[in-house]
């Protein structure tokens, strides 16, 4: 192939491709599963920063919940995630959780519309073994979760783990509400949410993503 | 008269590419192209942007052609109308032969007619048009045509493709004129708006000014468009459709 010509170009566009991870850190998560959720999220965070698409378009946002929820990392590429050992304590602010991830995605857009940049739809992963301990603000989420899915705002994803209460997810996450397979780990969770994300920075313009989940998650 | 190019290729990892380009010239000033973007997930995007492609430029020059009573410039946004619906029929027609949805040939489509002193654009989906004036300013005619979300475009297959459609009229001497599917965009304009990044545009066209030799200029972009440096920054299939005059 022939490289003489050699013009100028202007520096990339990238798309960016939003993802909120809204992790149950609840007492429940005591002991064992904790300690695999912060491998597990190492790894993810290697799994990501390994693709040179997915590290430049991937903007991960990071939203643990016990008793409270907080934002531990706002929006970021892999490379500025910075994960500190999650600790499991308290109840679970489920419902909070899903409505300050909303609001974050919200805030994001507004940033990425100002700045003229395109972005693929955001998705949020909701991770729980347990049930919201907050009732009322749990129908808020609720309600926000539907507005949002019928205005094509952002899908929501609900992954249960061990006792979680799937019936509560499903209202949150419709059809998007699977099971963690037993036989798989949080890390082979997080491979397909990494694999999901390089795909998606992967993705062209006109392109619908079809997330392939395997045998790692069950549909509900 | 116009000296055109006109290149479309897939990145060296893709099969096959999925846009097309089709030039065609009337006279000594009347250039006719189309340029066609089938869509990444349509089962039979290429030969929808082939269909497509073929179709307008069929349409327009028969009802651009001067010797035709009823070709007058004022009425050439009328006749681009007419050639993107002319695509749609074809299309159709296409889908109904091998009865398959008609969203397996989703593509985009641009529609140009340029004069030295007229230019006449219809646009269908995410591509872009630029034009480069007597001072050598570089300026674009239309934008692209997006949804919220980057992987969501306006495609010449929905429903109401025809509502939809960009026309854009230039009336002053222009020397160049550029049409490109998206896939350029990323390292050819600027955001928010859009704006043609300048450097590229200028050296684009001084380039296909002083190559007269066609197979060079075309040997050339190609090298160019394949290129590691292009290729980390678009990732997607690459139209130029180029004219100087």
């Amino acid at each position: 192939m022939d490289y003489e010509l050699d013009l100028p170009i202007a520096d990339p566009h990238e798309q960016r491709v939003p993802c909120v991870l809204l992790l149950d850190v609840s007492s429940s998560m005591i002991g064992e599963p904790i300690r695999q959720l912060n491998d597990a999220l190492q790894l993810f965070k290697q799994d990501l920063i390994s693709d040179a698409l997915a590290s430049k378009r991937a903007e991960v946002a990071v939203i643990t919940f016990d008793s409270q929820p907080t934002l531990i990392q706002d929006f970021t590429r892999v490379s500025g995630l910075h994960l500190p050992p999650l600790e499991a304590r308290g109840s679970t602010a489920m419902g909070e959780a899903i409505l300050m991830g909303l609001e974050e995605i919200e805030i994001r857009k507004e940033l990425y519309r100002s700045q003229g940049v395109q972005y693929t739809r955001p998705w949020i992963f909701l991770l729980t073994d347990g049930a919201p301990s907050n009732g009322s603000a749990f129908e808020v989420a609720v309600q926000q979760a539907a507005d949002a899915f019928r205005q094509n705002k952002v899908l929501i994803f609900g992954i249960g783990v061990g006792a979680a209460n799937m019936e509560n997810l499903q209202r949150v996450s419709g059809d998007l509400t699977f099971k963690l397979n037993p036989s798989f780990s949080f890390a082979d969770f997080f491979r397909f949410v990494s694999a999901s994300l390089r795909s998606a920075s992967a993705s062209k313009p006109g392109e619908q993503l079809r997330l392939n989940p395997g045998e790692i998650l069950i549909k509900m | 008269m116009w000296r055109t190019i006109g290149l479309s290729v897939a990145p060296p990892i893709k099969p096959v590419c999925q846009d097309a380009n089709r030039w065609q010239s009337l006279d000594a000033d009347t250039l006719l192209m189309t340029v066609a973007d089938g869509a990444g997930t349509a089962a039979r995007a290429k030969i929808g942007a082939d269909v497509a492609s073929r179709a307008a430029l069929d349409y327009m020059t028969e009802h651009a052609d001067a010797t035709n009573p009823l070709n007058r410039p004022e009425r050439w946004p009328i006749v681009l109308h007419g050639a993107l619906e002319s695509a749609i029929v074809a299309l159709r027609t296409e889908a109904e032969k091998h009865s398959v949805p008609l969203d397996h040939y989703a593509t985009t489509l641009i529609g140009v007619i340029a004069t030295p002193d007229l230019v006449v654009v219809a646009q269908v989906g995410d591509g872009m048009v630029f034009i480069v004036d007597t001072e050598g300013a570089i300026l674009r005619l239309t934008i692209p045509q997006r949804g919220e979300y980057s992987n969501e475009t306006c495609m010449l297959t929905s429903l109401f493709a025809l509502d939809n459609i960009q026309t854009a009229v230039w009336q002053e001497p222009i020397t160049g004129i550029a049409a490109m599917t998206d896939g350029l965009l990323p390292i050819t304009t600027t955001l928010p708006f859009y704006k043609p990044y300048s450097p590229f545009f200028t050296n684009l066209f001084t380039f296909l000014r002083n190559t007269e030799d066609r197979e060079e200029a075309h040997r050339k972009l190609k090298g160019f468009l394949l290129s590691d440096r292009v290729q980390n920054g678009t990732g997607d299939d690459l139209t130029l459709l180029l004219a100087v005059l």
